[in-house]
């Protein structure tokens, strides 16, 4: 159970919000496209000196519904290359669905997007603990002051719907607390070269906020409310038109880890490199 | 539209429900709250054993240990139950730990998932011991043993303590009331394992130890009755269980309280039945006329006194064993060690008062002990022995005269003078347990005789055998009244135990009314108990307080005991009145008014009373017996002791019968409390005693003095010669009526019969023997024997030496060698006075001279070719060669092979009775003994 939770978590820092990793990246491919129909295929492979290797696999299909907005659907999987008594090989995560605005910016320069996004919740884990959904919201912006070179900035957050305000006890679960809200800031720098390679760089910020299960104050402590942590990824890669290959090095790790008074900022059980390939269909 | 959206979402995260918390399970439920444990009041503690197995060898339903007042505290490794310190707390003492279990500490928290809190509790690991809030504990791991918790020590030498586990259901922990029931599996050693044990295959039994503790009651509430220290004359006058507190004085001297151990009297007090009593047994307690319960508060009620007491059903709440609830509670299972009641109460250890108490009472045995009393009256008839006849005989008067003595208690106002002086003729034991505690008691007489006379062990193989089981049962006895942890301990004396001696006098009673006569015994039985309950202890004077009343002129003859704390024969459990009687209702009016009530005022002379110790040396304090003067008393025990023959020397259908031991024993208490009566008559009721202490006592005149005196005297001189009697009769017993050996089944090898040996062995040790016991703690351990009986009253001398002469020429049906036994008592009895005094009287009484023929022809001028092979009577004979006989009228003389043994018949009257018979053996042994003793020759040398 422990290791589930682990890797999902691990896979929410490698990519980030699923749905919003996606989509901020298509919504920049689907700008291009103009068909409005768009599936796109993904293989992720993980690796770290510490983690176990993970093989995920994504599946997105999105519709422009006019020339800025567009509807998408992904859906992942994920499999684990070593799992314990209580784990999965195969673990199909929630779908996603979301809804994104991308205007035209005031200049050349200059771009907003937003994005609303939520979870249909089929995955195992949220009928485990009975989690509806995940939506959430998120404004960037991109600034392209020399042409290959593209600025990004945003911000976000995500509410959790769940039935309880903890997991699963017993067998199901550890009766920990669900997240109840992440606050994200996301900044990023992406370089094209060689017409179609790139290289980039992407660090988010993100605070999330747990529900309150224990109501003697006594035992509350700042870290019942909140965990600080942080994504960096750096990655290159070269587009084959309809294929994409990404090689990156991820880290991210809480600030403050359970049971340390300090600060952490490299943490080797929480870096690893990844090989990605997509294809948009 | 935004609003709403904002509202919506707002709902659903008020929709966001609290997740049950996964408690933790503790599956072995022995986890507690340590603030429940540590408390700033004191706990009251008991120990109470509430199960037993069927036929436990020790230990029975409702032993309890005595109380103790107590905090608990916690170390890393144990939860401890430490005495209540009263002075000098900050001193260097270590804790007097009472008891002290195993524990692990623990403390439940939420468990810590990626550092947040969650939803499941789980064990806290992150804090230290003494700041964790629970604690598990062990405790089957007592430091101390349970048993060690009693006031007395069972019998554990057979048993090993295999294991020990708490019982399931039982625990309880509360605010008001922390308990566990451990149940405890004893094995039997392997070399204890006799013919009944294997057969039974009873080698293992659990015994169920229930531990109550409660907060110590209100001390402030209760105002306690203080004696004004160990001798408040209350002590002498009503019997009540007390407490002895030590604290220290202002000069750090230790200084003992004495408290009257009773309820509180100012308030209703409840006891329960336990679960499942019997309904049919219910009205002893709840009838509203003559229910014990109804009684008490009667008497109270009548006399303004406040204390009431009520009975309730059990509602299943009330477990027995609880420290904090009273019980009346009816064993119906057979219970080989248990006794057919047994009443003790807890009290509390500062203060005397009474917290809670119980009534056991076991039921099983009462029907066999009905057909016990049918078959007596059958066996009466034809078991009837010829003791009493040869009594009847030795003494000169038929049984209804044996006690006539005790007529003069009719006389005016005698009677109540006797029941005055009685008191002052009882005596305590000398030393106390604050004061001398040992009492140096030794049975050694059969030793000496038995160490000084190797060959005769050797000559009499199976007299020598009975005669060193006698010699155990004296060294174990000896024991018990050195240590005298039997008189001493009133933890043990609320109990009531069935014996043989409950047999005496049935032939009287009505068996037509088998129900009448259980409820006669469960009501004195239930009512003794519950007198134990109150605070009363045992009360032997109550059969010669009712006897002294029933002389009296319109008093009841058939009123047996003047105290339901007495214990009866069974004839005179029988018939009386469902009530208290008149010392009991004294004394719980007295106890109960703090003082103010006290009906003995009302009479002439106070009421009579004397408890478990008293029995040791006074020998009218005696349980089972009746009677209001010594002859009477000695004449009911007479009788009862040939009542009981029929039960106690026959198998009678007992499954397992191996008198042995017990038998030996009881053969001893028997002879030895007759015996007692000997140092009576030397000690007590002196003429000058009885004047000196009548001038205090305004009833008598001089001349009523007199006559009064010489009344006493002459009933306590019949008291004696009926001792001697009995004893003579008994060692006379023919094997005819009463058979002295031991008789087998010829098929099966099965004793049918246990022989009289003991009887006549105990007889002849205490007629003729002089062990030395105190009656008078003043007048010290002096032997007590029938020779010093005989020189210090000359009026007892011609019945003394006639008696003692008989059994000393032929000593009665018993094994070989018997005769000489009794002479050897005679002889060294005779010999510790001769040591003492150089009298030589009572030695030369047996004394017997050898001679070679050559030597005899020199000194009696009578050839040897003379003597025949009886004796031969020589009266002319020169006294001035035979200073042995100066003033000798006659000299018998017998010739043995080569030798000639002689005794003058006036110097030597007994050994020369023993020549008269003929009796060569006898002659050479006296010869040869008086040599031994007076020579120290080892063997036997003629002139």
């Amino acid at each position: 159970m422990r290791i589930r939770g682990s890797i999902i978590t691990l896979l929410l820092l490698v990519i980030g919000n699923p749905a919003l990793a996606n989509t901020t990246l298509k919504t920049r491919k689907a700008v291009k496209k103009p068909s409005p129909f768009s599936v796109s295929v993904g293989v992720t492979q993980l690796a770290g000196a510490r983690i176990n290797p993970i093989t995920q696999a994504s599946l997105s299909a999105s519709y422009s519904l006019a020339d800025s907005l567009k509807l998408g659907l992904s859906q992942s999987l994920t499999r684990n290359y070593l799992v314990n008594r209580e784990g999965d090989e195969f673990v199909i995560n929630d779908s996603s669905l979301s809804l994104t605005l991308a205007p035209k910016g005031p200049s050349e320069k200059l771009s907003f997007y937003s994005s609303l996004g939520t979870t249909l919740p089929i995955s195992e884990r949220s009928q485990r603990h009975e989690i509806h959904t995940v939506t959430d919201l998120f404004v960037g912006s991109d600034y392209t002051p020399w042409k290959p070179f593209t600025l990004g900035a945003g911000f976000g957050g995500s509410y959790h719907f769940s039935k309880y305000d903890s997991e699963a006890t017993g067998e199901l679960g550890s009766g920990a607390a669900l997240p109840q809200y992440r606050l994200d800031v996301e900044q990023s720098a992406r370089l094209r070269f060689l017409k179609s390679a790139f290289l980039g760089y992407n660090f988010t910020f993100s605070e999330t906020y747990y529900y309150k299960i224990q109501d003697e104050a006594a035992n509350s402590n700042p870290r019942d409310i909140s965990d600080q942590s942080y994504q960096l990824k750096v990655y290159t890669g070269y587009s084959f038109g309809f294929l994409a290959i990404t090689l990156g090095f991820s880290q991210g790790t809480l600030l403050e880890l359970p049971g340390l008074k300090d600060y952490v900022l490299f943490d080797e059980e929480r870096t690893m490199g990844y090989l990605a390939m997509s294809t948009t269909l | 539209m935004n609003i709403r959206f904002i509202l919506i979402i707002l709902v659903m995260v008020s929709c966001v429900k609290k997740r049950p918390v996964e408690k933790f399970l503790d599956f072995d439920g022995d986890r507690w709250e340590k603030s429940t444990f540590l408390t700033e009041r004191p706990w009251l503690y008991r120990v109470t054993v509430v199960k037993n197995g069927l036929n436990s060898k020790f230990g029975f339903v409702g032993m309890q240990s005595t109380p103790r007042l107590g905090f608990f505290d916690v170390t890393q490794s144990q939860l401890r139950f430490v005495e209540v310190k009263t002075n000098y707390a900050d001193g260097p003492n270590t804790d007097k730990v009472i008891n002290a279990w195993d524990i692990s500490h623990t403390d439940i928290h939420r468990k810590v998932v990626d550092g947040r809190t969650s939803n499941v509790e789980t064990e806290n690991d992150t804090i230290p011991w003494y700041e964790k809030k629970f604690f598990k504990a062990d405790f089957t791991s007592a430091e101390v043993k349970e048993r060690a918790n009693f006031p007395f020590e069972l019998e554990d030498d057979c048993w090993d303590k295999l294991s020990t586990k708490v019982v399931d259901g039982e625990q309880e922990v509360t605010s008001q009331h922390i308990s566990f029931v451990l149940a405890v599996n004893y094995q039997l050693k392997e070399r204890c394992i006799d013919q009944v044990a294997y057969n039974t295959t009873d080698f293992n039994l659990t015994i169920h130890y229930r531990y109550s503790f409660m907060p110590e009651p209100d001390v402030a509430a209760y105002p306690p009755y203080v004696y004004t220290g160990e001798n408040d004359p209350l002590m002498e006058k009503y019997g009540y269980f007390n407490t002895t507190v030590m604290t220290y004085d202002a000069n750090n001297r230790p200084k003992n309280t004495f408290y009257m151990n009773r309820w509180n009297p100012d308030k209703t007090h409840t006891f329960y039945f336990t679960e499942n009593f019997p309904e049919e047994y219910k009205w002893i307690y709840n009838d509203p006329e003559v229910g014990v319960f109804a009684r008490t508060n009667k008497l109270f009620e009548g006399k303004g006194v406040p204390t009431r007491f009520e009975i309730k059903d059990n509602d299943g709440s009330q477990k027995f064993g609880d420290i904090r609830y009273s019980f009346i509670h009816f064993v119906n299972e057979p219970d080989l060690s248990a006794p057919l009641g047994y009443g003790p109460s807890t009290a509390h250890p500062r203060t005397g008062e009474i917290i809670s108490a119980h009534s056991v009472i076991w039921t099983n045995d009462l029907k066999w002990y009905v057909q016990r009393v049918r078959d007596a009256q059958k066996n009466k008839a034809t078991l009837r022995s010829s003791v009493l006849a040869e009594l009847s005989k030795t003494i000169g008067q038929t049984e209804d005269q044996w006690s006539a003595t005790s007529s003069f208690l009719k006389e005016g106002n005698f009677a109540e003078t006797y029941r005055y002086l009685i008191p002052e003729f009882t005596f305590e034991l000398p030393g106390t347990g604050f004061a001398g505690r040992e009492v140096p008691m030794e049975f050694d007489t059969l030793d000496k005789i038995m160490k000084n006379q190797p060959g005769f062990v050797d000559a009499n193989r199976e007299l020598a055998q009975q005669l060193t089981r006698s010699q155990a049962t004296l060294q174990k006895i000896s024991e018990q009244y050195r240590t005298r942890e039997y008189y001493n301990d009133p933890g043990l004396s609320t109990r009531y135990d069935l014996t043989e001696n409950q047999l005496a006098g049935l032939a009287d009673v009505d068996l037509s009314n088998e129900k009448k006569i259980i409820d006669d015994i469960l009501y004195r039985v239930a009512i003794h108990e519950f007198g134990h309950n109150l605070n009363l202890r045992h009360n032997f004077y109550g059969t010669v307080g009712a006897k002294i009343d029933g002389h009296k002129e319109g008093g009841d003859p058939n009123k047996a005991s003047s105290s339901v704390m007495d214990y009866l024969t069974l004839q005179d459990e029988l018939g009386q009145v469902y009530d208290w009687e008149i010392y009991d209702q004294a004394a719980l009016l007295y106890a109960y008014s703090n003082g103010k009530l006290d009906i003995a005022k009302d009479r002439a002379a106070p009421f009579l009373f004397c408890t478990d110790h008293h029995t040791a040396f006074n020998p009218m304090c005696n349980r089972f017996d009746s009677g209001a003067t010594p002859s009477e008393i000695v004449k009911n025990q007479i009788l009862a002791y040939d009542d009981a023959y029929w039960i106690r020397n026959f198998r009678y259908g007992r499954s397992y019968w191996n008198p042995g031991e017990s038998y030996g024993g009881s053969m001893f208490q028997t002879m030895f409390n007759l015996k007692k009566m000997m140092r009576f008559y030397e000690q007590a009721f002196s003429t000058a005693d009885v004047r000196d202490k009548l001038r205090k006592f305004p009833l008598m005149d001089a001349a009523s003095t007199t006559r009064f005196g010489t009344a006493v005297r002459t009933d306590m001189q019949q008291a004696v010669k009926l001792v001697l009697s009995f004893y003579k009769s008994v060692i006379k017993q023919s094997s005819f009526d009463r058979s002295f050996t031991d008789v087998y089944e010829k098929s099966t090898g099965a004793l049918v019969q246990q022989g009289i040996s003991s009887d006549k062995i105990f007889a002849s040790l205490f007629m003729m023997g002089d062990d030395a016991f105190p009656l008078d703690p003043n007048r010290g351990f002096t032997p007590v024997s029938i020779l010093s009986l005989r020189s210090n009253f000359p009026e007892l001398k011609p019945f003394v030496d006639a008696n003692i002469s008989d059994i000393f020429i032929e000593g009665g049906d018993m094994y070989a060698g018997f005769t000489d036994i009794i002479r050897s008592f005679y002889a060294f009895t005779a010999a510790s006075t001769y040591e003492v005094s150089s009298d030589l009287t009572d030695l030369q009484q047996m004394r017997v001279n050898c001679y070679t023929l050559g030597t005899f022809l020199t000194r009696f001028n009578v050839p040897a070719t003379n003597l025949t092979d009886s004796a031969t009577e020589i009266t002319q004979f020169n006294q001035a060669t035979n200073p042995d006989y100066q003033g000798e009228l006659s000299v018998v003389a017998l010739k043995v092979g080569d030798i000639v043994l002689t005794a003058g018949k006036t110097l030597n009257p007994m050994s020369a009775k023993v020549l008269l018979a003929n009796d060569k053996p006898g002659g050479r042994y006296l010869s040869s003994l008086y040599q031994r003793i007076v020579y120290g020759r080892p063997s036997l040398t003629c002139e």
